[in-house]
């Protein structure tokens, strides 16, 4: 679009028009200046030379991976022998517990690595990226300062903690402390010595920490050993639960019956004056059921006799589909599906690096192969209003007459008129092409070649 | 009476992604594949029941995010475009390999295929996939149920109890405006359950929701029927445990039916095996090549040879396989109760993008399902968990156990080395929102256009998706990118309402790009 035709619309029109390319800050400028910035806009780079100058920026970002991945080779190393000799089982409690700074985590939990390594189904290619409109929203701060000491159970064997201390206020803590240190001490619950004590290295912001006891609640505090002896604390996190990773010793089994279709208010009100404090709704209905309340819906079905045998059979089935989830890790098919949908369109990037070619050829294989067929192209120009078929059928011609046509060749022989006429209809021009193809292979020749770093289902 | 329940239930969820202020945006493909290979599939085997008077019960959870998308004008128009496009390229390739009669019998298979999904997308339903969804739940075949607002982790926000209740009550707001009615169920986002959450439950009064196995059975007591029978926790909404055995059948690299031979190749595309310049309209606007759907071979074999695509075999094998999976519905059923002396419900619970977009075949197999069990067997009955509860409303109380359906069943996959990073300010903003909530509850118009705004941010910031893609390594850009954008306009709204300032031009472009929820009520943080 060029300024005049820019300056022909109105300035609404040219608002939305610099909304859309995502300009910001134009909505106070005159109508001229307005339509300059939309102009120069469009002068930004553009087809191909936007996409290698796109590619240079990937090409440029995965230098600096490299260059980042070089500067910690220990970290590497150390994934791998973890990966090598740890079974692909639930974690089990260390002997000796030790707890790890988060940037090292990668290296104790190779269980994860394995997994995510079964469901590689595309290469890890760098993609390169659209180029952001830029909004300046800045960057993120490496903290916000608020002390919070944040914990949470991520699963039975491991907490996790992190604390919102900007750098600054890290420091001075520290120069308050007898010994220099910040420390983090986790406690089980209704146990007044600390189960364990860390020391915070300077640029550590957030700790896994390993514990031996499922189905327990946890608390930490962060602080430091003040000069008079008394340790200080900065912050107290909250209560933290690790869930239970058995099946509950507790065989009793109370029932209740809620109808789905009266609403929970209503249920409230109809007990509304027998609950007691603090009671939840159903252990109220439970109880209420049992003492002979008097609810405007039928109570209990018949439940079947419950015996031991019946119990323990049950068990035969879920201990071994139990056992085999914990194998296999939960659902980790459901995260393969997913990250294939994510890597679908990242590995359509992966060619973007050799497009004139097929995406694969180059990749290595194992063993020797061949494969080979053939594709006809017709192509050719006339008057850019003529009317041109191929076969009969009538093929759109380019907005300089010219035209082109791709049909899939195999064995066989083809007949394939391509006609001209011109646009009044008084000329005409015809071609009559014959093709005909023979393939004779020695040894084991084929037509298609399954794209390397592509596997299928069946392979996966 | 049947000795048993089957449920089957399908997660339709993708992240809310829609940017206006691109012509084109590669990762709005997720959403144009997902209508035409799965969720028109899926409308069509509904619709198909419906005609034939197949009783059929399904359920769905549609994510408040996937319904805003689907809802969206500007992305119904760009559906349209991406399916008139590909329309146009299998014309083409009808030209092209018209002496290939395999070829060409696929050309034509999927010429068919995206003029019906048009078809159906704009005549059929008027471009509004929800309102068809919607149909088929009023008809009482179809249960619809909701998901976190924005597919929110909400374990890992529950230090602010605000944020958890936000994402709750705003994915039931929203689900009354979808489909005129509430809610009778949740699918929590990742299944990820902390004891506690079923009190926000049940204020919405969401009777039910589903979880992994592991969560029932580790639960307090020790669960009676284990699986086989939902349990009320001791807020009144009752829980369901997934089925390990029929969802391994369906999802097993290994064992699962779709690796099968005869079924489609999901990786063959002519997006990346046709010549360049050929191709080229059909790719990626910048050049880059990537899956266009049109897909011509099957699966044949651990053989780099691959052979053309049959529809026909490949329809008798999802007919197999559907038979399959009935037979051992049945056995299961038969061996579960004769021990537990009362009907054992299976839950089984599915991505369904896995369904069409992964298993091409997955929408006949369920098709095949659905009719088989009507009409092949009397063993079991297809059931919805609403249904179910109706029909039987005493349960076990018991607590179930925090857990997720993510690999290894807690929290790791969302909280690792990749994406431990977001909690920090995903706290801050989730705090500050309360803050902003409290404070400013009788602000003038525009200082509520902020806080909409704010609330909006923060619910697009907090979806687990983010953390996912973090985590599984692909297409991280994006999702930091989209962290980090959520989060800093959180911010600067949060110092603007704070300083009596507000950018309004700024706000307008903001509300113009996430306008997700529009009428999302912030109160929900106070």
């Amino acid at each position: 679009m060029n300024k005049a035709d820019l300056l022909a619309k109105t300035k609404t029109e040219l608002l939305k028009i610099a909304q859309r390319l995502g300009l910001r800050g134009v909505s106070t400028l005159k109508k001229e200046e307005l339509a300059d910035r939309i102009h120069d806009a469009h002068q930004r780079p553009k087809g191909a030379a936007a996409i290698a100058q796109k590619i240079a920026d990937a090409v440029k970002r995965r230098a600096v991976r490299r260059r980042a991945d070089a500067d910690e080779p220990e970290t590497v190393v150390a994934k791998v022998a973890a990966t090598a000799k740890s079974p692909s089982r639930r974690p089990k409690v260390p002997a000796s517990p030790r707890p790890v700074p988060a940037h090292d985590n990668g290296a104790t939990q190779p269980s994860t690595e394995l997994s995510a390594h079964k469901f590689d189904v595309s290469p890890a290619a760098p993609a390169p990226r659209q180029v952001f409109h830029e909004e300046h929203l800045g960057e993120l701060p490496d903290a916000y300062g608020t002390g919070r000491l944040f914990l949470t159970a991520r699963d039975p064997h491991w907490l996790y903690a992190y604390w919102d201390l900007s750098w600054q206020q890290m420091a001075d803590s520290r120069g308050q402390a007898s010994d220099g240190r910040l420390l983090l001490r986790v406690y089980e619950k209704n146990h007044d010595d600390p189960i364990q004590v860390l020391t915070l290295g300077h640029d550590s912001r957030n700790w896994y920490i390993p514990v031996n006891k499922a189905a327990t609640t946890y608390r930490a505090e962060l602080g430091y050993w003040r000069h008079d002896g008394q340790f200080h604390v900065i912050s107290h996190s909250r209560e933290t639960t690790t869930p239970p990773d058995a099946v509950s010793p507790d065989t009793t089994a109370r029932f209740v019956t809620i109808p789905i279709d009266i609403a929970f208010r209503d249920l409230f009100s109809i007990i509304r004056g027998h609950m007691r404090a603090g009671e939840a709704l159903a252990d109220a209905l439970h109880r209420l059921q049992l003492a002979g309340f008097r609810f405007p819906f039928k109570l209990g079905l018949e439940l079947g006799p419950w015996t031991a045998e019946q119990a323990a059979e049950l068990e035969r089935i879920l201990g071994g589909d139990l056992f085999r989830r914990i194998q296999m890790g939960s659902f980790e098919i459901s995260e393969w599906l997913r990250r294939r949908m994510q890597e679908e369109l990242s590995s359509g990037m992966f060619s973007a690096f050799s497009p004139g070619g097929s995406s694969w050829s180059a990749a290595p294989q194992k063993g020797f192969w061949f494969a080979v067929n053939a594709e006809l192209i017709i192509y050719g120009a006339t008057e850019p209003d003529a009317k041109v078929t191929v076969d009969g059928k009538p093929i759109k011609l380019r907005s300089d007459g010219t035209f082109s046509f791709h049909y899939s060749f195999p064995d066989g022989q083809y007949q394939l008129p391509v006609v001209a006429v011109s646009k009044a209809g008084d000329d005409k021009r015809e071609v009559q092409l014959t093709f005909e193809r023979q393939s004779r292979a020695k040894g084991e020749v084929g037509t298609v070649k399954q794209p390397a770093h592509l596997k299928s289902p069946a392979t996966a | 009476m049947p000795q048993g329940y089957v449920a089957l239930i399908l997660h339709a969820h993708l992240p809310f992604v829609r940017h206006p202020e691109y012509e084109d945006f590669l990762e709005e493909d997720w959403l144009y594949e997902a209508i035409t290979e799965t969720y028109i599939p899926i409308i069509k085997v509904m619709e198909g029941l419906v005609r034939d008077n197949v009783d059929f019960r399904l359920t769905m959870s549609l994510t408040p995010p996937l319904c805003s998308m689907l809802l969206d004008p500007l992305l119904q128009e760009r559906y349209i475009r991406h399916i008139t496009r590909l329309i146009e390229l299998t014309e083409k390739e009808i030209e092209r390999t018209k002496w290939d009669r395999a070829f060409n019998d696929l050309a034509w298979f999927y010429h068919n295929r995206f003029q019906e999904a048009r078809a159906t997308f704009c005549d059929g339903y008027g471009r509004n996939l929800v309102g068809a969804f919607r149909k088929f739940q009023e008809m009482g075949k179809l249960e619809i149920i909701t998901c976190g607002a924005t597919h929110g982790f909400l374990p890992l926000m529950a230090e602010h109890p605000e944020a958890v209740r936000a994402q709750i009550m705003i994915a039931r707001d929203h689900y009354r405006q979808c489909f005129g009615c509430d809610p009778r169920g949740i699918w929590l986002p990742e299944c990820a359950y902390l004891p506690g959450i079923e009190k926000y439950l049940q204020e919405a009064d969401i009777r039910w929701f589903i979880m992994d196995t592991h969560g029932i059975m580790f639960g307090h007591p020790r669960p009676r029927y284990g699986i086989y029978a939902p349990v009320f926790t001791s807020s009144a909404v009752a829980a369901f445990g997934r089925d390990v055995e029929s969802s391994k059948q369906v999802w097993s690299s290994e064992e699962g039916y779709p690796g099968d031979v005869d079924y489609r190749d999901f990786y063959r595309d002519v997006g990346f095996d046709l010549e360049y310049d050929y191709i080229k309209p059909y790719i990626h606007p910048d050049g880059i090549r990537c899956f266009t759907g049109v897909k011509y071979y099957r699966i044949t074999g651990k053989t780099p040879n691959k052979e053309p695509y049959n529809r026909h075999w490949a329809m008798e094998k999802a007919a197999s396989h559907a038979g399959n999976f009935m037979f051992n519905r049945e056995k299961q059923v038969e061996h579960l109760h004769g021990i537990m002396k009362r009907p054992p419900l299976i839950i089984s619970p599915y991505d369904a993008e896995l369904y069409g977009h992964w298993w091409f075949e997955g929408p006949d197999f369920i098709n095949y399902f659905t009719r088989k069990v009507a009409f092949d067997q009397n063993v079991f009955k297809l059931t919805t968990p609403t249904e179910y509860l109706r029909d039987y409303p005493t349960q076990q109380i018991i607590e179930p156990s925090a857990s997720s359906w993510g690999n290894k069943g807690y929290w790791e996959v969302w909280l690792e080395g990749s994406n431990a990073w977001i909690y920090p300010h995903l706290h801050v903003a989730a705090q500050r929102m309360t803050e902003l909530a409290r404070n400013y509850k009788n602000g003038d118009h525009l200082t509520q256009r902020g806080l909409k705004q704010a609330a909006r941010e923060l619910l697009l910031a907090q979806s687990s998706d983010w953390a996912f893609i973090m985590k599984t390594g692909t297409m991280v850009p994006y999702a930091v990118k989209r962290t980090k954008d959520h989060i800093l306009r959180f911010t600067r709204l949060y110092d603007q309402i704070k300083s009596h300032h507000i950018d309004e031009p700024w706000l307008a472009s903001i509300e113009w790009r996430d306008n997700i929820f529009p009428d999302v009520n912030y109160h929900y943080y106070e």
